[in-house]
């Protein structure tokens, strides 16, 4: 700034300090309306940028009648959901790498196997291989290997009352034991 | 008689380069761009090509040829879901030099990203981010804008990679912004303000295209604008700093008066060349007309011609339309980004977020750590320095691929099979390692000799080396699944319809 | 003391000059010069050798181009391929002859299909390699017979039938498809729908294949496929073929399948893709016409091959019955024309043929406009409408006969 000062007509330099008369705490006061109303301004220009709606697929979807799914594991490509159906209890593990958003494998064991993970005993058909960092997770989704921070996520799932079909809802999680008895 | 019509209207429209009066040269200053923005003279030291090997200038006429072409692809393109795609192949194939335009803008992009990261080094390795002692200049400062351009420019490519809406795009947006979405408790918020929804879809598109079309050409046009304007203000290339150094064992004369120019007034101090006594005389500089411009010129017809002779043989490739459903193996960020990704195999908090944060800020922080003065403009400073150099290099070397072969033949969850926190595998992984293995060596060299600068020029090798190993392996080394191949294996076939 | 440049730079600058002149003009010349116009300019050559009156002025020159924005494709291949149109290049080579299996051709006209649409190939392209498809990152090449003879390089399967089949689907048989009219009696015969869900029904024991034509080659598993050929086509012969080999543990039975009926059935498996977007236009079999009873099928079908066909075929029925001809008209505003002599000298004095070539009324503002006849076309009616005239008399005469001789 350049140095040079304007005395006030009281003779009082502002190089000590804000100036404490009157015009000048309106020139302050001035100021911080002007910034005030400029934040004011701003912020419908930010705010329009966050989308109130999306055109996005809905989160809550029907995938079939629960009698028209085989036994053991169905892969969902559309929603990236792999459906698992034992006699009459189906539960669905999403197909999205918790890594990088890479869609996982299914790798199946030939026979069946008792696992138990976390103190959680299930029957696994296979284990969950994501092609993109070599993460890999067990039949319940659990991470062990690669850069996976966390395991695959389990959806909600239930019959739908209008028509009787099975309906994923992808933006409610559920626990790994979580089964739904048809 | 028509050539001495045309010859008389070019003599009138060009009397700026050859002044008949005292008078006559300052309104050309003043009326002509160029004689504006170089200074009267230049010196010698700052116009070798060893001092800089012009690459600010190669960066700035490659980005003139990014907007020339991108303004002209604006034309062609199509920023929709649908559209996106056919309009890249339309311009493949149906638009007359659609090919060209595209490959020259492809490749212009690669190589800008590339001369970025040399001009930093060319920086950096001479010394020029300091300040001076004769004068105190701001090129402290100007090394911070040039980070923040280095940070602009692998935005405007990021923001392009997506534009073509092919699988290479659709995925290398997934995975980066993915990485961004590992910052801890405000990631998904700052992922979904990118994508403008959930998922990547029209809006994300729309966003990055206005991003790289608009809005950051002109912030980076800006502050580009700002980052040459500083040099000029700080008196020209850093190694003229010799010269002022040389100058002061000389018979100081009378001093110029001169003003103090800014940008809307607002100006700290007063220019350096107002202060400094007179530093360029005839022995030791020339006349800007025509020696720099000739030679900017030079520079400028060599880059162009080099930029349309790569698109005349690189290709720019286009693969299968993007497919959300179907992830290719391997997908990669863009190569820029692959040294990162390798790291954030191994971690995405540490490799995705904490490392690139600690790189960007340590640049960023290096001209105000390292306070010394001597060897300004001389690469590597001086003979210590060069020692200096090669022993961070080596060390970058050997600690970058000791670190690779850990993650290779002993990942950190084989080892520890019991332990289940994530923060603990977040924190006890190879880019860890690598990160606390660098700043030891920081302060080792500290200790021992004693200098910041040697210290930084070990660091800053290390660094380099080892972007350029992570990024090599990345980009080659890495198949698919992301299992290890070397250059002479042989990646499996990959499947296709028929 | 002036200074002045090197030569030397200026040398310097003389080359980057002259390089950026050569670059240039590299480009421009690169891109001057496509494929096409030799084609092109051939075929000029080709129709002045084989039809001496067409005028070469004009032949199609330029960029050729077919878009159908109801299939969302364009087409450039009538760029090289300049005979695919014309009849009487049988005998020329490709790129410049007539397209065989006319029939089919005749009824798939260019302007609403396209090409890529049954062949496969990139249509955006202009050059050769390109157009073809088999590059890099394409996913659908040409299906040629050189694709076709990398399965079997002495009797190629006509790959393109897959193509065929995407919208033929759901008919049992069509014409001009062998391999895939195979395949689908297999599916038939073989108990496929035991296990695998298809067109709609099926059983659970092996996946639903309703859409495995979309399945992507990311999707399947080709470690036990011990071939050169890593393609999901192959894929699919091999399964077929011997299924617990390719997928260890299967219990799909090994059926026997010899080479060419495995790449049949392979084909019709690829064909089975997601065909909700097909606009209804391009689905065979689809009439847009209200619901009819059997009964109302039946009569239609007489009243267009009978004797009649001419007055339904005219629109005359839209308002007159004739029911000499058994000609139901759905409104019945005009009278029926079996009586049309005695009708036509009653209410205008005029035989049927003056009261047509001269009408009034109604008539006349309908055979100006809507039903417009030519005179051939008129004395063809006339014609008709005298022998339903006949029928009819006869009728009543044979009626009362019988009636007379009763009881």
């Amino acid at each position: 700034m350049a140095s040079n000062t304007i005395q006030n007509e009281t003779g009082v330099s502002s190089e000590t300090g804000a100036d404490p008369t009157r015009r000048g705490f309106l020139g302050r006061l001035t100021a911080a309306a002007a910034a005030a109303g400029a934040l004011v301004a701003g912020w419908p220009l930010l705010r329009s940028l966050v989308p109130n709606v999306l055109y996005e697929p809905p989160k809550k979807f029907r995938i079939g009648a629960p009698e028209s799914f085989q036994e053991g594991v169905t892969f969902l490509e559309e929603h990236r959901i792999f459906l698992f159906r034992d006699s009459s209890n189906y539960h669905a593990i999403s197909g999205i790498c918790t890594h990088l958003g890479c869609t996982v494998k299914f790798s199946p064991f030939t026979l069946p196997q008792e696992e138990t993970v976390r103190e959680f005993t299930y029957r696994a058909l296979g284990e969950f291989h994501c092609p993109c960092h070599g993460s890999k997770f067990r039949g319940e989704g659990t991470n062990y290997a690669g850069p996976a921070p966390r395991p695959l996520k389990c959806f909600h799932l239930e019959v739908s009352r209008a028509t009787g079909e099975l309906m994923v809802d992808v933006a409610t999680e559920v626990s790994r034991d979580f089964r739904l008895v048809v | 008689m028509i050539l001495s019509k045309i010859t008389g209207v070019w003599e009138k429209l060009t009397w700026s380069w050859r002044p008949e009066s005292n008078r006559e040269a300052g309104s050309g200053i003043v009326a002509n761009f160029l004689l504006h923005w170089f200074p009267n003279r230049i010196s010698l030291r700052s116009l070798a090509f060893p001092a800089s090997f012009y690459l600010g200038t190669i960066t700035f006429v490659v980005f003139l040829v990014l907007t020339v072409t991108g303004v002209v692809l604006m034309f062609l393109y199509v920023p929709s879901v649908e559209r996106a795609y056919w309009s890249i192949k339309d311009l493949d194939h149906a638009v007359s030099f659609g090919w060209l335009l595209r490959r020259l803008h492809r490749i212009s992009a690669h190589l800008m990203v590339a001369l970025v990261f040399l001009h930093m080094f060319r920086v950096f390795l001479t010394g020029s981010y300091k300040a001076g002692e004769v004068a105190k200049s701001a090129r402290p400062f100007n090394w911070v804008l040039g980070v923040t351009l280095l940070v602009l420019t692998l935005l405007l490519s990021f923001t392009g990679y997506l534009l073509p809406w092919d699988q290479l795009a659709f995925w290398a947006i997934t995975v980066g912004t993915n990485i961004a979405a590992a910052v801890p408790y405000v990631g998904e918020t700052i992922r979904q303000f990118l994508l403008g929804g959930t998922i990547i879809g029209q809006p994300t598109l729309i966003r990055f295209y206005v991003l790289h079309c608009a809005l950051l050409p002109l912030v980076l046009f800006a502050i580009a604008a700002w980052h040459m304007w500083r040099i000029r203000k700080d008196g020209g290339l850093a190694i003229v700093e010799q010269d002022r150094k040389e100058a002061l064992t000389r018979e100081p004369s009378v001093p110029k008066k001169s003003k103090t120019y800014s940008v809307l007034g607002i100006a700290s101090g007063t220019t350096v060349q107002v202060n400094d006594p007179t530093t360029l005389n005839e022995d030791n500089s020339v006349p800007s007309t025509p020696f720099l411009t000739v030679r900017i010129l030079l520079i400028t017809l060599l880059t162009v011609a080099v930029s349309i002779g790569l698109s005349l043989v690189v290709h720019a490739p286009l693969e299968a339309a993007a497919n959300p459903e179907v992830t290719p193996n391997p997908a990669k960020a863009p190569w820029y980004f692959l040294g990162l990704q390798e790291m954030v195999g191994y971690s995405a908090l540490m490799g995705g977020v904490i490392v690139p944060t600690i790189v960007i800020l340590g640049l960023m922080l290096i001209p105000f750590l390292d306070r010394e003065q001597k060897g300004i403009g001389y690469w590597f400073t001086d003979g210590p320095g060069r020692k200096w150099g090669v022993f961070g290099f080596v060390y970058g070397l050997v600690t970058t691929c000791g670190c690779l072969a850990l993650a290779l033949l002993a990942p950190m969850r084989s080892i520890f099979p019991t332990i289940e926190s994530q923060v603990f595998f977040d924190l006890v992984n190879p880019a860890t390692f690598l990160l606390l293995l660098f700043a030891g060596m920081y302060f080792v060299v500290l200790k021992k000799t004693a200098s910041t600068r040697y210290a930084a020029i070990a660091t800053f090798c290390a660094f380099i080396i080892a972007f350029v190993i992570l990024t090599y392996t990345g980009t080659a080394l890495r198949g698919p699944n992301w299992d290890f191949f070397w250059p002479w294996q042989a990646w499996p076939i990959h499947p296709t319809a028929l | 003391m002036m200074k002045k440049i090197s030569q030397r730079e200026i040398l310097w600058v003389l080359f980057a000059a002259v390089a950026i002149l050569a670059v240039g003009i590299a480009a421009i010349v690169y891109d001057t010069a496509p494929e096409w116009k030799y084609y092109q300019s051939e075929f000029g050559a080709i129709i002045a050798e084989n039809f001496a009156d067409v005028d070469p002025a004009t032949l199609p020159s330029g960029v050729q181009q077919v878009w159908i924005e109801k299939l969302d494709r364009v087409d450039r291949c009538t760029t090289c391929h300049l005979g695919v149109t014309w009849r009487g290049l049988e005998d020329v080579e490709q790129p410049w002859t007539t397209h065989p299996m006319q029939e089919i051709f005749d009824n798939h006209p260019i302007e609403d299909f396209g090409c890529t649409v049954c062949h496969g190939g990139q249509g955006f392209a202009l050059a050769e390699y390109d157009a073809h498809g088999f590059v890099k990152h394409w996913e659908e090449p040409l299906l040629s017979d050189i694709a076709g003879s990398e399965y079997d390089p002495r009797n190629p399967p006509p790959l393109y039938e897959t193509q065929c089949n995407f919208c033929h689907r759901y008919e049992r048989a069509t014409d001009g498809m062998p391999y895939i009219n195979q395949a689908k009696e297999f599916v038939r015969t073989k108990g496929c729908k035991i296990c695998h869900v298809i067109n709609g029904d099926g059983g659970k024991l092996g996946p639903d294949l309703t859409r495995e034509g979309d399945k992507h080659a990311e999707g399947f598993d080709f470690s036990n496929l011990v071939s050169d050929q890593v393609t999901v086509f192959n894929w699919h012969i091999k399964h077929f073929q011997s299924p617990p080999t390719i997928v260890p543990g299967s219990i799909m039975p090994e059926m026997n399948f010899q080479s060419h009926e495995a790449q049949a059935l392979a084909m019709l498996v690829m064909s089975w893709r997601d065909d909700e977007d097909l606009p209804r236009a391009y689905l065979p079999g689809v009439e847009l016409k209200d619901e009819m009873t059997p009964e109302e099928i039946a009569r239609d079908r007489r009243m267009r091959e009978g004797d009649g066909a001419f007055f339904v075929e005219h629109n005359c029925f839209v308002c007159h019955s004739i029911k000499a001809y058994d000609i139901q008209s759905p409104t019945n505003k005009g009278p029926d024309l079996s009586l049309a002599p005695d009708d036509v000298r009653a209410r205008f004095n005029k035989t049927v043929e003056e009261f047509l070539f001269d009408p009034t009324g109604t008539m006349k503002i309908i055979l100006e406009s809507q039903i417009v006849l030519s005179d051939e076309e008129k004395w063809q009616a006339v014609e008709k409408i005298m022998k339903a005239y006949d029928i009819v008399k006869n009728r009543a005469v044979e009626a009362e006969a019988t009636a007379a001789s009763g009881p």
